[in-house]
């Protein structure tokens, strides 16, 4: 069981924990942050900081409220046979980047749309872009054979439409109860074959989704978009 | 004199109106008073061969004429006792099984099992006894020693805290071997927990047994997903014996239009509704396709959240495989029934749910199930307006905990392959309750559990 440690401020905030306590997880596994009795779930990527594993929640939660740590889930990114990779997301992608980012030895690059102040915060490098179209010059530019995309799934089909030559993985954002695959509430077709976000994902290569169900299935959006 | 038979006067459960009950996710069978279940259980012939009747109807085996000779007795711990010689969980079994194909079903003044004849009256109201003394225990504060066997030294992880991991783990637990539970959920209980509504079993009930369990000095892990968050092989390295009872519960979906928005699994809603306390937007009216326990429990709470409820079934009522007084209270609460109708498509309208298209059936020959083929009316098309679609078509495996173990055989469904003592084709793998048999009743996972428990302690003593 992982014991929380102490909240950094509030808004979105950090948990930390005491690394000891957490199950050791694999690049790109998220865990389920659960709070109150009815142990209401929000999925947060894990990072380290300062020797200790980090969650970010975003809003107005209450962290003596956390009633428990589940995971890690999901499967495992593997980024192996790739030697140059860019990641783009916004703000609320920084987590996952974080998290891709920790999980091995290979160079990323980051880019973010807009500004972000998580960003500035933990002293992360990376190129502002404006537009997403930005992100098809940097692969020109710099030769990239794969693009990670997360923050928001708007992001990443955005990211898809433009055609690119690199390769794209994107980190799929829909609601998520459980971990374990039961439910079906985080179903994304990939490949015209139902594949669950919870415990498939959250990773897909983008070209395979699709899309249009993924947003037509945008059952409690804004929920899940803050992840 | 001998004792007169009472054939018909079966004590009657009290029940909260239809009324009432749709309001509240509380339980609406409220049980037996005490005056009520002595006097239910002097019904009872107490048969000398039942063990060819309502012992063998049941597939857990309770000495059912010895707990309720006890009750006649006033002597309710003695009953409670006798009761978990074989079920572990008296108030859920009372509760959830279907007693009317199973011990009731074979109780002689109902049905004469070894002439096979129906007889001519109303059976032993087994299951609301059991209930009875399981609650009053419960309910009381009456703790019942239950002392294991000095330690073994061994060390048993078992995958899954539904009714065959809890039936596995109590009976481990008893021989003395150091029992971790890895549960996915943050709960113990399985489908018991977030499946079956609270207004069928209470959740202080999976409560009360929790603590029971930590008596025993059962550890359970929550929050760990086997297979993602831990590997099953990990797992299988650390400890001496693994019981995979991982369930059947993946929601199953399957039809035209399922990928619109307002399409549930029941596993969704009932998850989400059971155990996050949530209020799932099902809209105005819903339909739920299916005809088992998972339909009912799905009409259950979506009376209860105030929508208009519709269940489709493609079959009759008779062959259906939900208990028939269920039909009668969800149709009491409101509830539409619509039999011998199978749906073909969901609708939509900008990415929602606007109606669901039917067709009417009628029985045709018997299939491979012994039951009628629902076979198509010509031009008997229609649509059922409505806002949700839910689907309760029945489970597939979640093989998330051992899709990585090939060396585990799976059949053709992807559940798991056993021999005859649950063992695995891997050695010192065991597994047990749905994940072998594909969705079945509580009960059965949970005898199966007990059983499986038998083998795995002759595995770790090595008297095989």
């Amino acid at each position: 069981m992982v014991r929380i440690e102490r909240q950094e401020k509030k808004g979105y905030f950090f948990i930390k924990t005491d690394k000891g306590n957490i199950t050791p997880w694999k690049r790109g596994q998220y865990f389920i942050i659960r709070f109150g009795n009815n142990y209401k779930g929000i999925p947060s990527f894990p990072f380290e900081m300062g020797g200790e594993t980090v969650f970010i929640i975003y809003g107005e939660k209450d962290i003596e409220n956390i009633s428990n740590i589940e995971g890690p889930c999901g499967k495992p990114l593997n980024l192996s046979g790739y030697s140059r990779i860019l990641f783009v997301c916004n703000d609320k992608g920084i987590p996952a980047f974080m998290n891709v980012k920790q999980g091995g030895k290979e160079h990323i690059d980051l880019l973010i749309l807009g500004s972000s102040e998580l960003a500035e915060e933990l002293g992360v490098n990376y190129k502002r872009i404006n537009y997403l179209e930005e992100v098809r010059e940097e692969v020109n530019r710099n030769n990239y054979d794969l693009v990670i995309s997360a923050g928001d799934n708007e992001i990443s089909k955005g990211i898809e439409d433009l055609n690119i030559s690199a390769e794209h993985i994107a980190c799929v954002y829909t609601p998520i109860r459980d971990g374990t695959g039961l439910c079906l509430i985080c179903r994304v077709y990939v490949k015209g074959e139902m594949r669950l976000n919870c415990v498939d994902g959250r990773w897909f290569i983008a070209r395979d989704i699709d899309w249009d169900k993924l947003k037509a299935s945008k059952k409690e959006k804004a929920e899940c978009l803050r992840r | 004199m001998p004792k007169k038979i009472r054939y018909f006067d079966r004590n009657k459960e009290p029940f909260l109106s239809p009324e009432e009950r749709v309001k509240t996710f509380k339980e609406y069978a409220l049980g037996f008073s005490v005056n009520m279940a002595v006097d239910e259980a002097k019904r009872c012939l107490f048969c000398k061969d039942a063990e060819k009747r309502c012992i063998k109807g049941c597939p857990i085996h309770v000495d059912i004429p010895g707990f309720i000779k006890k009750i006649t007795e006033g002597d309710l711990v003695g009953a409670y006792k006798k009761i978990i010689e074989t079920d572990i969980f008296p108030s859920i079994c009372g509760r959830v099984c279907p007693q009317e194909r199973q011990c009731e079903g074979s109780c002689i003044l109902y049905y004469d099992t070894v002439r096979n004849r129906k007889n001519k009256g109303l059976p032993v109201s087994i299951g609301a006894l059991e209930k009875f003394v399981g609650d009053f225990i419960r309910i009381s504060g009456i703790e019942i020693e239950e002392i294991p066997d000095p330690p073994t030294g061994k060390r048993v992880a078992i995958i899954g805290a539904g009714p065959a991991g809890l039936g596995c783990a109590y009976d481990l637990a008893m021989k003395g071997h150091k029992v971790y539970v890895y549960e996915a959920l943050p709960k113990i209980g399985g489908v018991m927990t977030y499946g079956i509504p609270s207004a069928r079993l209470s959740k202080e009930i999976i409560d009360y047994e929790y603590e029971r369990f930590k008596k025993l000095g059962v550890e359970f892990i929550f929050g760990c997903v086997v297979g993602r968050s831990k590997s099953l092989r990990e797992i299988i390295n650390e400890y001496d014996a693994v019981f995979i009872a991982s369930g059947y519960g993946r929601g199953r979906l399957g039809l035209k239009g399922d990928d619109l928005e307002n399409v549930y699994s029941a596993i969704e809603v009932l998850m989400r509704v059971n155990l996050f306390g949530e209020r799932v937007d099902l809209g105005k009216k819903t339909v739920i396709i299916g005809g088992g326990f998972t339909a009912i429990d799905a009409a259950i709470t979506a009376l209860r959240l105030g929508v208009e409820t519709h269940v489709v079934y493609r079959r009759t009522r008779e062959t259906s495989s939900a208990r028939q007084e269920e039909w009668d209270h969800i149709k009491e609460e409101g509830a539409f029934i619509h039999w011998l109708t199978q749906p073909v498509e969901i609708l939509g309208e900008e990415g929602k749910v606007r109606g669901i298209k039917c067709i009417k059936m009628t029985l045709g020959e018997k299939d491979e199930s012994g039951r009628p083929r629902p076979v198509p009316v010509p031009n008997s098309e229609h649509i059922i307006d409505c806002d949700s679609v839910i689907f309760a078509i029945g489970q597939d495996p979640n093989p998330v905990s051992y899709e990585d173990v090939p060396e585990i055989k799976r059949d053709k469904w992807g559940g798991i392959m056993v021999n005859e003592r649950y063992e695995t084709t891997l050695e010192g793998v065991f597994a047990g309750g749905d994940v072998i048999s594909g969705g079945d009743t509580v009960v059965k996972a949970l005898a199966q559990g007990r059983e499986a428990a038998k083998f795995i302690h002759e595995y770790l003593m090595g008297t095989k």
